[in-house]
Formats: C-alpha cells, structure tokens, sequence
C-alpha cells in the first residue's frame, strides 16, 4: 500500500454567537408577537403553537406580524415587535 | 493526514470532501505550489464561510484549488472569487441554503482572462477549457469543504443543478460592442476583474431569424416573461449573455448597456391574471412598483449584460435567486489591494509564511 500525506479540505470552524433571550418565568398577561414569514406554512405552525399554549391556559395577547421570506422585516415591523414580550418566528417552506 | 494513495478517492467520498468527481492529492508540495501564486501569509484570515462558518485562508482555498486540478496561476482568480462571495451584499448564507437552484457564476474579465486561457468564445458555459473547468470546480469545492454546503444537509437545494459543480466563464470582450461588464460597473478596462452572480444555469434564448434588433427583443421579452423565475417576484440582478451575433445586431440597432436595461424594465412584465395564480404569489406583493404589470428587475441598472460565445445564433439569460442577493465585482488584486496586471507578477514568489511564525 502506498501512502500519501494529504491536507485536510475542511478548516475549523468560528460559529457566530447567537446568545438567547431571557426566558419569559410565565406567558400570563404577556404579550406575544408571532412572526410570519409569508411561506406557506409559516402562519400553519405559529397557530398550531399559539393555540397549543393557549389550551394549555396560557393567556397571552397575540401580536401578529408579518415579513417577507427573503429580507430583514421592515423597521416598522421590528418597532411593533419590540412592543412585546417575547416574539416567536415561523421560517416554513 | 495518511491516506491510502489508491482508495484517496473513496476515502474523500465517505469523508464528504468531494464534489462527487476523482479529485487530485492535495499534498504538501501541490498546495505549495499554489500557493506561489499568492502574496498573503498562508494562515491570513479572510473571514468565515457560511453556514458552516469555516474559516477561510489561503491555504485552505489553495488545498481545495489543488483537489478540483488548478494550475497554479489560476489561484489569484479562485481567491478573488472567494473574496467577492463574502462581501455581505452576496448573501452567501442564504445562496447556500436555499432550496432554490442558484450557484455562483463566476464571470471574469480584463487581461487576466486571456492570460489564463479561460473560455469566453464556443461553449464557454460548457467543459472542455481547464481554467473553466477548474477555477469553477475550486470554487465549488470551496462552497462545500469551507462553506459546509453538502446538498441535503446544509445546501437545502430542492434539486441542483448541473453548474454547481462548475460555472466559471470569460466575457468575449473582444467581440463584444459594448464595454465590457466590469468597466460598466466602475473598474478601468485594464483591471481584471471577476463578477459573481447567483444564478441559475443558462437559459436559452435561440433567435435565428431576426436581422434586425426588434426581432432579437421580440424574442428575448418571450424568453424572459417566466413565471418560474425567483426574479419574475423577487427581481434582483438577471444576467444576459448574448452570442456576439445578437450582440451586433442589438448595437447595429442603437440599443448600448443602458437601453437594454430600460427594454427590460419596460416590456418584460408578468400581468396580474398571470402571476396571481401560482408561483410565489402572495408572499412578497408588497414590494411590487406596478401588480398589474410586473416588471423582472426593479430598475433598468439592475440587468447584467455580457457577450459569450463564438458564431451562432444564440444567447442566454441566467435567472438569479432574487434580490436577496446582489451581484459582487472584485479585482484581481495584490494583498494590498493594487490590481493584478498579470497572474507572472506573482508566479514564483510564494505565499508568505504563517503570519504567526
């Protein structure tokens, strides 16, 4: 067997930071934003899982938003967001 | 790392570092070799590839440029494609990560083209030239070892397409009436330049009866009124690439850069009763300046022209991914940033060593 000493293809990687929010401690009173990004699924999914905690007794006021699939949402759409508490994004396909 | 010098090709196969095809041993003194045509400490960080987010070097680029066949002196065109896809206005995040079918096309032009040979007369969208071949399969495996973009898994590609594994092609200056694509987008005609787009492959666009420009406009408007383009919602930066004959035409008839753009803008439109049925309809009507008459670009400056190909009574249009993403021309460049007059400037000198050493 001959054999030859190669270089490795793939580098090493540096993954951006994405930290997470805060955790909400209840969903009692707070408001939601749910973020659609106009793919067909999306509104489908964030209904199932607002009406989901919502069986469950969680009773949130629902702000509804949406952006398009491809963009950064409008700043009008993030200044409403930032209105909320916490916002949940849909990306369906 | 050792491998077995006869399974190197099964063994990049399992490990997920090919494109597919046999590749060459990317040893030490291959990688050195190409490296020769670079003037950056090998280690020199250029930033990270998305999505995986590897880090991208020289070195790493010149590993890659060795597996897909390059010569050496092709690695000043190979880097600078690298560099144009990072710009953040390319979007590569999501040109690797879409479902659509879109690849970067790396489209070269000054005299670094004729310099390497790279094919922008018969068939320059198809095989047969190395530096083609090569420097478009580099950039792939780029997109795939660095980027991270195996199909199915990070590339989400709903079904490729063939020039994903290369698309690399010279404009025809010389036979082209107009200025060449990068002089239109503000760099001196002695500068070599390459332009990347995220397109689709090439369109067709056959017209083989027309001796006039009305003929070739009348055809190119049937071409590109498609409802199954991301641009006939999402616009962005089409390309055409007109064969030199349709070219002459075209100017013969008074129509430069400019005019062709605004001909686009004007007349190649979607009516309503057309696009409200299916497509991406509903998804982006909020960014649309006539629903009634949907133009494909958002303005006449944002049509790409370019001349390629020999004698025939052909063109072609490359569909982009929309206007997520916008076309990046770079230089052919010196670390410094001073563009390359010839790839022989630097042929030789070799890359620096690790900036770290």
């Amino acid at each position: 067997m001959s054999e030859l000493e190669i270089l490795v293809p793939v580098p090493a990687t540096r993954t951006p930071a994405h930290p997470l929010a805060p955790r909400l401690a209840a969903l009692g009173g707070r408001r939601i934003g749910w973020l659609d990004n106009r793919k067909a699924n999306a509104a489908a999914l964030l209904g199932g899982v607002a009406d989901s905690l919502a069986a469950e007794g969680h009773a949130f006021a629902r702000e509804l938003a949406q952006k398009n699939a491809t963009a950064p949402a409008p700043e009008g759409v993030m200044a409403h967001l930032r209105t909320c508490d916490a916002v949940v994004l849909a990306i369906a396909d | 790392m050792r491998v077995d010098a006869a399974a190197l090709d099964d063994e990049f196969e399992a490990r997920g570092w090919s494109d597919g095809l046999p590749v060459v041993a990317p040893t030490r003194a291959r990688v050195d070799a190409m490296l020769a045509c670079c003037d950056r400490p090998r280690d020199a960080e250029l930033g990270t590839m998305p999505p995986r987010h590897g880090i991208v070097t020289p070195e790493i680029l010149a590993v890659n440029a060795v597996m897909a066949g390059c010569r050496p002196a092709y690695f000043p065109v190979v880097l600078a494609a690298v560099e144009a896809m990072l710009d953040p206005a390319f979007n590569l995040f999501a040109v690797q990560a879409t479902t659509h079918p879109c690849a970067p096309c790396v489209i070269v032009n000054g005299p670094i083209a004729a310099e390497l040979g790279i094919n922008g007369r018969y068939g320059a969208f198809g095989p047969g030239v190395r530096a083609n071949a090569t420097i478009g399969r580099a950039v792939r495996l780029v997109l795939l070892n660095v980027g991270g973009a195996a199909p199915g898994i990070l590339d989400r590609s709903t079904q490729g397409q063939p020039a994903k594994y290369a698309y690399c092609v010279a404009e025809n200056e010389a036979e082209s009436p107009w200025p060449p694509l990068h002089v239109a987008r503000g760099f001196d005609a002695a500068t070599s330049t390459v332009t990347v787009t995220a397109a689709e492959g090439p369109h067709n666009i056959n017209d083989h009866v027309s001796t006039d420009a009305h003929g070739i406009l009348a055809t190119l408007r049937g071409a590109l009124t498609d409802m199954g383009a991301n641009n006939a919602y999402l616009y962005g930066q089409p390309t055409i690439a007109f064969g030199p004959e349709h070219a002459a035409i075209l100017a013969a008839g008074g129509y430069d850069r400019a005019a062709l753009g605004r001909f686009v803008f004007e007349h190649v439109r979607l009516p309503r009763e057309l696009w409200a049925q299916g497509g991406m309809a509903g998804m982006f009507e909020d960014r649309f300046p006539d629903a009634e008459w949907k133009p494909i670009i958002a303005c006449p400056q944002d049509l790409l022209v370019i001349v390629v190909g020999g004698f025939g009574r052909h063109s072609c249009w490359l569909p982009t991914f929309g206007d997520t993403t916008r076309a990046v021309t770079r230089a052919i460049a010196r670390a410094d940033g001073t563009p390359l007059a010839s790839v022989a400037e630097l042929a030789g000198r070799g890359a620096r060593p690790p900036s770290t050493s």
